[in-house]
């Protein structure tokens, strides 16, 4: 078998190595030698690479998603209220 | 997390447990929007978060007794707030809980990592980001919700959801690929 075909074997299995450590790697989470195996493999696989950005980017978006601090103010407050009304009911 | 002063939050659980309802109050006005922000997710509406979040707090407040600290109180709490929406939850129809999970890459999508809406000032991206996380299996949300969404470690929530680390870490990016999936979808119809 051709150095052609051994590179084009590893980089599939490296490929398919990689899919579930995605997560890991983009939060520095693996290993030194499998950072190492994944930081290869994303500078030659651009599905790969792409892959990578956009988790990263999703990652950094989610956060936006909490609730602002005027609607946690009213949440907390109206909560403490029912709560201590059916607490007192109970008593 | 919001940081508490940690020693207080013990004081005030144990005035609770010895049946302190101003200090159960406290407890409840410092979580109840984090629960509720949890619970929102996976229940129909905001009347029935309402509902859970309270009775989350109302199930707390009866066994506090039995909180012996082994984990910290808001875990505790999100596990409560978690299993009484998925109670409210196994009396729809099953889909929701075994839905297939669709978190392959689509090829032809656009690279939109440094597309300006991916900061969420644009509601319709929030809008997607939110129906998508609400389209996940059961198993797939919470990890998103409690970890990527309100900030827990992922040791914090692994403990909330009662699952060992390695297990909770598969679910989280098992869920993220998929709401990338969704974000690959939008993209591609907007064109950019």
């Amino acid at each position: 078998m051709g150095a052609t075909t051994w590179r084009r074997i590893n980089a599939e299995r490296d490929h398919r190595w990689a899919q579930p450590r995605l997560s890991a790697y983009i939060e520095g989470d693996l290993p030194d030698r499998q950072e190492r195996r994944l930081g290869a493999h994303e500078e030659l696989c651009p599905e790969c690479a792409q892959l990578i950005r956009t988790l990263q980017a999703l990652i950094t978006a989610l956060p936006a998603l909490r609730l602002p601090p005027e609607a946690s103010f009213a949440i907390a407050e109206r909560t403490a209220e029912q709560v201590r009304a059916r607490i007192e009911e109970w008593d | 997390m919001r940081p508490a002063s940690t020693e207080q939050e013990a004081e005030l659980i144990d005035r609770a447990r010895d049946g302190d309802r101003d200090a159960f109050e406290e407890l409840v006005r410092r979580h109840a929007d984090r629960l509720y922000a949890v619970v929102i997710r996976f229940v129909a509406d905001d009347q029935e978060a309402q509902e859970v979040t309270q009775e989350a707090f109302l199930r707390a407040w009866r066994s506090i007794g039995r909180f012996q600290g082994r984990s910290q109180f808001f875990t505790w709490l999100y596990r409560i707030g978690i299993n009484e929406a998925k109670r409210r939850m196994g009396r729809r129809p099953p889909a929701e809980f075994f839905a297939s999970l669709d978190d392959d890459p689509i090829p032809e999508a656009p690279d939109w990592s440094e597309a300006p809406q991916v900061r969420l000032e644009q509601s319709d991206l929030r809008d997607v980001l939110e129906r998508s996380i609400r389209s996940l299996p059961i198993p797939y949300r919470a990890p998103i919700i409690l970890r990527d969404v309100e900030g827990l470690s992922t040791r914090e929530a692994a403990e909330v959801m009662e699952l060992t680390e390695t297990a909770f870490k598969s679910r989280l990016h098992r869920g993220r690929l998929a709401v990338r999936r969704a974000l690959d979808e939008y993209f591609l119809e907007e064109k950019i």
